[in-house]
C-alpha cells in the first residue's frame, strides 16, 4: 500500500528542514541511530514535482527510502527504521519502559504543538528575519534574500491564522507560558541529572519531544532564548539530541542504557505528573469528541475518512472544536486526528502491558495522577493508509 | 613533541565542551572528516588527573589518539589528521585555496578573541546560562550548590578579561559595529555557498566556525544577535556541525572546491575585513613579539616566548601589551606567543607555494589590503614543542 518515486538512491532522503519540528523527531533519531542519510529541504523543486502530488498534501518531513518507498508519519518510520536495524535498539523492550516512552512521544509531538506555535507565531515580528530564512527553508529555491521574501509571504500569512485551532489567543497566551516554564522547570532538573529521559539512552520520550523542543522552543530566537535562561540543561539536551554517538561528554561514566529492572528515573516522575495536570484535560476533551463524532455516525464503516471536510486533504484534519480548561483558562481548540492517532499508538503499548510490568505502570500513574486519563478509550480504531486517516 | 597517556581508546578522546571556542574548531573538523571520536568532558576525573598534568596546564580541547598521544593544539590535530586520513582532504591542494583557507583558518581562530570575549562577558542577563555551560564542563558534581561554588572563581577569572582589553562605553560601538559588519558580509557570502571556499568544507572554516559557534553563536544574546541580521550564517553553525556532506539547502552543488583555484567572490569581501579590521591586531602582536626578540637577540634556542619566564607556561603565553585602532577607537591588547607562532605557519604555507602561485597569492593580497600585514617578518623562528612555544 506504500507509495514510491520509483526512484533509487544510496541513502534514504530526509525531506524536511531545520525549522520543521517533526523533522527534528526523525533527523534525531536517524543520528542517534547512526543511519546516513541525505536531508534535502522542501525548496528543492522535486520535492514540490514529485513527492507532494504523490502525498496528496503538503506535509514535512517526508521519508524517502533507498528504494523510492515514501513514510510521511515520522513516527511510522521510526518504526520501520527499527524493524530493518534491529541491533542496538532505541525502543525499550522492557515493558513499563516501552509503554512510557511511547506515552512521553505522544505528550510531546501532540501536546505541545499548542507551545511550540504560540511561540513561534507570536514573537514572529520580533525575528522576522530568521523566520524568512527558516520558511525560505521550506517553500522557496532562491538564492537572493528579496525573492526568498516574496515566496514566503503567503504561507506565513496562512500559518498565522492556524493559532486560533489550537487555542491560541490572548486571553489564554499567560496560561501557556506559564504552564510551559512549568515543563522547563521539571525538565531541567531532570536533564541535570541525566542526559536522557529513560536515563542512559535515548527512545521514543526523546525523539517525541524534540518535535517541539527542538525546532521551535530551542531554535527559533524568542524562545530559545527562553530556554538557555531559564533551563540550560534542556537547551543541552537539544544539542546533545543532535551528535552522532549515545554517550555524552557530560556523563562519560554512565552506561549507554535504560534503567535496569524496568526502572525509570525519579526525576521523570515530575514531568509525568505536569503532562497530567497541565495537558490532561485537553487529552480526554479530544478522545471525548472523537467519540461523539463516531456516536453520532451510526453505522459508521470501516474506511470512512476522519475529517469534517471530505474534500480537502491534509497533514492535520480536524473533527471539531472542543472547550478545556488549563491553569484556571478556558480554551477552545480543534480535535486533531494526527493528535488521536499518535495517542492510540501509546494506549496500544499501554494496553499490552500485563502482569508485573502492567503492575509498575499502574503504580507510576497513582504516583502521577495519570490513571484517569491513561483509561481512556477510543471508540473506533484509526487507521493511516496511503496518507490519509479513516476508521479503521 | 607530544606526551603519552599511556591509555588505549577504541576511538579518538576529544576533551572538550559545548561552549568552548576551541573545541568547536576541532568537534566540526572531525565531524566533516567522518573520524570517530568520543568528546568528554574536563568535568572527567581523568583530566586533572592524567591530561593536564602532561599537557602543563589547564586548556581544552585536547585530543588523546586511540594510542594515547596526546595534542593540545586544534591546529596540529587536524595537520596530523589529514596525513593520517588522506581522504577527503580539508586542505584544498590547488595554490591559492590552500593559501586562502590557512589564512582564514588563522585569523578566524585567533583575532575574534574581542567579540568572542565581549558578547560573553558583557552581557550580565545571560548570566545564569553560562554559569550552567561551566559547570557542566568543569564540575563533577550534580548539586546547583556545588556547582555554583565551582564556577564562581572562573566568572571571576573571565570577568575582568573585557576590562583588560578596554573594552568599555567608548570601544564597544566599535568592537559591535565591526561584528555585524563581519555578520552581514558572511550572510551575503553563505546565502550563496554552503562553506567559506564554495561547495566543500575545509580549514577555513574550521578555524572561523571556533568563535562564530561556541561564543557568538550560542551564548544567548550574541546568538539572537546573529539569527536576525546573519541567519545564513547560523545556518552555517549549524551546518558545521553536521556528518551529511552536502548540505540538503545546496543539493545541486557539487561536493568539492571550485574549479581552476577560483574563490568565491562573496568571499573577498570577507578577506578585505579581515585584513582591515583584525589586521592591525595582528600587525601589533607581530611587532610586539620583534620588540621581544629585539630587546634581547640573543636568547638562545629554546628559550620560552613570553615577558615573564617564570610565568606558569600556558595556551596563551603573553608578550605584552599594546593598542591597535579599530573604527577609530583605541582598543587594548594583549599580544599572544601562540598567535605569532600561527602566523609563522600560515607564511610557510605561503612560502611554500611554487612561483605562478605565490605571484596570484601576492595579487589577491594587495588587492584586499593585507600586502603589508603579510609581508612581516619574524626576527626568529617558534617552534613548539611538548606543548610550549619556544625560540627555534
Amino acid at each position: 500500500m506504500s507509495k514510491t518515486t520509483g526512484k533509487q538512491h544510496d541513502k534514504p532522503i530526509l525531506w524536511g528542514a531545520p525549522g520543521s519540528g517533526y523533522s527534528g523527531r526523525i533527523r534525531s533519531y536517524l543520528i542517534k541511530k547512526g543511519i546516513p542519510y541525505q536531508q534535502i529541504f522542501l525548496g528543492h523543486p522535486r520535492f514540490q514535482q514529485e513527492i507532494i502530488p504523490l502525498i496528496g498534501y503538503f506535509v514535512m518531513p517526508v521519508m524517502e527510502l533507498t528504494d523510492g518507498t515514501l513514510i510521511q508519519d515520522s513516527s511510522d518510520a521510526l518504526i520501520h527504521f527499527e524493524a530493518e536495524h534491529p541491533e542496538d535498539p532505541l525502543v525499550p523492550t522492557s515493558p513499563q519502559q516501552r509503554a512510557m516512552a511511547w506515552l512521553l512521544a505522544f505528550f510531546g509531538s501532540e501536546m505541545m504543538v499548542k507551545t511550540g506555535m504560540h511561540y513561534r507565531w507570536t514573537y514572529l515580528e520580533d525575528d522576522r528575519p530568521f523566520a524568512e530564512a527558516t520558511f525560505g527553508h521550506f517553500f522557496s529555491h532562491q538564492r537572493d534574500m528579496e525573492l526568498q521574501r516574496k515566496d514566503v509571504a503567503p504561507i506565513m500569512a496562512y500559518f498565522d491564522g492556524y493559532l486560533e485551532h489550537l487555542g491560541v489567543t490572548e486571553e489564554t497566551i499567560p496560561a501557556i507560558e506559564e504552564s510551559y516554564f512549568a515543563l522547563l522547570d521539571v525538565l531541567n532538573a531532570h536533564f541535570l541529572q541525566w542526559p536522557y529521559l529513560l536515563g542512559g539512552r535515548p527512545s521514543p520520550a526523546d525523539f517525541g519531544l524534540m518535535v517541539l523542543l527542538y525546532a521551535h522552543l530551542s531554535r527559533d530566537p524568542h524562545s530559545s532564548h527562553e530556554m538557555k535562561m531559564k533551563a540550560p540543561q534542556v537547551f543541552r539536551w537539544t544539542g546533545r539530541m543532535n551528535e552522532v554517538g549515545i554517550d555524552d561528554g557530560e556523563f562519560a561514566d554512565l552506561p549507554p542504557e535504560y534503567l535496569a529492572n524496568d526502572a525509570l528515573p525519579d526525576t521523570l516522575l515530575p514531568v509525568l505528573r505536569y503532562f497530567f495536570e497541565d495537558t490532561g484535560p485537553e487529552i480526554l476533551g479530544m478522545v471525548t469528541t472523537f467519540n461523539a463524532w463516531c456516536d453520532a455516525r451510526t453505522d459508521l464503516k470501516s474506511g470512512t475518512p476522519l475529517r469534517t471536510d471530505p474534500d480537502t486533504l491534509s497533514a492535520h484534519p480536524m473533527l471539531g472544536q472542543f472547550t478545556f480548561e488549563s491553569r484556571g483558562v478556558t480554551f477552545h481548540r480543534q480535535t486533531f486526528v494526527s493528535a488521536l492517532y499518535c495517542f492510540q499508538r501509546a494506549f496500544d503499548e499501554i494496553n499490552t502491558l500485563d502482569g508485573a510490568g502492567r503492575d509498575r505502570f499502574d503504580v507510576t500513574m497513582k504516583e502521577t495522577g495519570g490513571t484517569n486519563v491513561v483509561s481512556a478509550r477510543l471508540r473506533r480504531r484509526i487507521r493511516l493508509e496511503n496518507d490519509q486517516y479513516t476508521i479503521a | 613533541m607530544y606526551r603519552n597517556s599511556g591509555m588505549q581508546h577504541d576511538k579518538i578522546m576529544l576533551w572538550g565542551a559545548p561552549g568552548s571556542l576551541w573545541t568547536g574548531r576541532t568537534r566540526a573538523y572531525l565531524i566533516k572528516k567522518g573520524i570517530d571520536y568520543q568528546e568528554i568532558f574536563p568535568s572527567n576525573a581523568r583530566f586533572m588527573e592524567e591530561i593536564v598534568p602532561l599537557v602543563g596546564y589547564f586548556a581544552i580541547p585536547v585530543t588523546e589518539l586511540e594510542d594515547g598521544m596526546v595534542i593540545q593544539d586544534g591546529t596540529d590535530t587536524m595537520v596530523h589528521l589529514e596525513q593520517r586520513f588522506p581522504e577527503r582532504p580539508m586542505v584544498p591542494s590547488s595554490p591559492i585555496q590552500q593559501a586562502v583557507s590557512w589564512l582564514i583558518e588563522f585569523f578566524g581562530c585567533d583575532l575574534f578573541f574581542i567579540p568572542a570575549m565581549h558578547y560573553r562577558w558583557n552581557f550580565p542577563e545571560q548570566q545564569d546560562f553560562l554559569d550552567a555551560e561551566f559547570a557542566r564542563s568543569i564540575s563533577p558534581s550534580k548539586d546547583p550548590k556545588q556547582q555554583q561554588e565551582a564556577v564562581a572563581p572562573i566568572r571571576a577569572f573571565f570577568a575582568g578579561f573585557p576590562a583588560a582589553m578596554r573594552v568599555n562605553e567608548k570601544t564597544i560601538p566599535a568592537i559591535e559595529g565591526s561584528h555585524i559588519e563581519c555578520l552581514e558580509i558572511l550572510n551575503q557570502h553563505f546565502l550563496h555557498h554552503p562553506y567559506l571556499l564554495g561547495g566543500h568544507p575545509s580549514l577555513a572554516d574550521f578555524g572561523l566556525i571556533g568563535p562564530l559557534f561556541a561564543h557568538l553563536g550560542r551564548d544567548p544574546v550574541p546568538a539572537n544577535l546573529m539569527k536576525n541580521i546573519a541567519p545564513h550564517v547560523y545556518r552555517w553553525t549549524e551546518r558545521m556541525f553536521e556528518a551529511n556532506l552536502k548540505d540538503g539547502e545546496f543539493m545541486d552543488l557539487d561536493y568539492e572546491f571550485p574549479a581552476d583555484d577560483a574563490l568565491p567572490e562573496t568571499l573577498i569581501p570577507f578577506i578585505e575585513y579581515l585584513f582591515r579590521d583584525c589586521g592591525p591586531q595582528l600587525q601589533g602582536m607581530l611587532d610586539t613579539f620583534n620588540a621581544w626578540v629585539a630587546r634581547e637577540p640573543d636568547r638562545p634556542a629554546g628559550t620560552l616566548i613570553q615577558t615573564d619566564p617564570k610565568a606558569p607556561v600556558g595556551a596563551h603565553p603573553e608578550l605584552g601589551n599594546f593598542d591597535f585602532e579599530l573604527h577609530g577607537v583605541t582598543i587594548h591588547s594583549q599580544a599572544f606567543s601562540n598567535v605569532v607562532h600561527h602566523f609563522q605557519r600560515v607564511v610557510d604555507v605561503i612560502d611554500a607555494l611554487d612561483e605562478n602561485g605565490k605571484a596570484a597569492f601576492d595579487s589577491l593580497i594587495t588587492r584586499t589590503g593585507g600586502a603589508e600585514l603579510m609581508s612581516t617578518k619574524l626576527a626568529r623562528r617558534i617552534k613548539s614543542e611538548h606543548y610550549c612555544f619556544k625560540l627555534a
